[in-house]
């Protein structure tokens, strides 16, 4: 289990319709500062740092990319679901020119890094389970939100 | 004992999550090593004291020690044979 209150029911967002992933990061990014999870310099510094360590990543199951940043432009630990509505491109992780078609993401505001192991293990666990994308696909909304709440 | 260092972009997220995972498989294979995560800036400088890279972003050069793609240790995804070259690398 992870630590209690990371999944917020605020920070699922399905049906998603941006066009490109500029787009996501800043109706995310502008969601998350609305909320007070993150400072002004989150968005250009996710954008920027996506460009140099690129974070998708192609699995068994699906595509998922999991954007991070420094801790220095988080306010409050976080972890946004988004499900878009189309399939976006993004760079694969350890590549500059890997282009895979994401599913989800998983956006991570990450203040302790020690803290945050679990997070991303257990994510990557759950991602290698048939069982958990299948749902994670089908969930919308508050569904998803209860399922994550209790299957993370 | 041999030293393994891994480095991805930040240090927060991705590294530390696969020096846990490296270092529960060898444990599980019981082969010992200093795993450590550790700044990309200052790789140069950590690549002369260890025996193996484990890389998670692209490198922008070559290195003189073995470079392990970090990826599969992160995902699974074709984790047995970066496992397997590990091991042999520490033995």
């Amino acid at each position: 289990m992870l630590k209690t209150g990371l999944i917020k029911e605020e920070l699922i967002f399905t049906n998603l319709e941006a066009k490109t992933s500029q787009e996501l990061f800043y109706f995310i990014g502008n969601q998350l500062l609305a909320l007070d999870y993150v400072k002004s310099t989150f968005i250009q510094a996710v954008i920027d740092r996506e460009k140099e360590y690129p974070t998708g990543l192609a699995l068994e199951e699906f595509n998922v990319a999991i954007p991070h940043t420094d801790s220095v432009h988080i306010k409050q630990p976080f972890v946004a679901v988004v499900k878009n509505k189309y399939k976006l491109p993004f760079v694969h992780m350890g590549t500059d020119d890997h282009i895979i078609d994401i599913d989800c993401f998983f956006i991570l505001g990450i203040t302790d890094p020690n803290g945050h192991i679990s997070l991303l293990q257990t994510l990557m666990e759950r991602f290698n389970t048939p069982l958990f994308v299948e749902k994670l696909k089908k969930y919308e909304g508050s569904d998803l939100f209860t399922f994550l709440q209790t299957s993370l | 004992m041999k030293k393994v260092i891994v480095a991805c972009g930040s240090g927060v997220a991705t590294s530390q999550t696969v020096v846990s995972k490296v270092k529960k498989i060898l444990e599980k294979n019981g082969v010992r090593a200093n795993v450590e995560a550790v700044d990309i800036k200052s790789l140069d400088l950590h690549v002369k004291s260890s025996d193996v890279y484990i890389a998670i972003t692209k490198a922008k050069k070559q290195y003189d020690i073995p470079t392990l793609n970090g990826i599969a240790f992160l995902t699974g995804m074709g984790l047995q044979e970066e496992t397997e070259k590990l091991i042999s690398l520490l033995k």
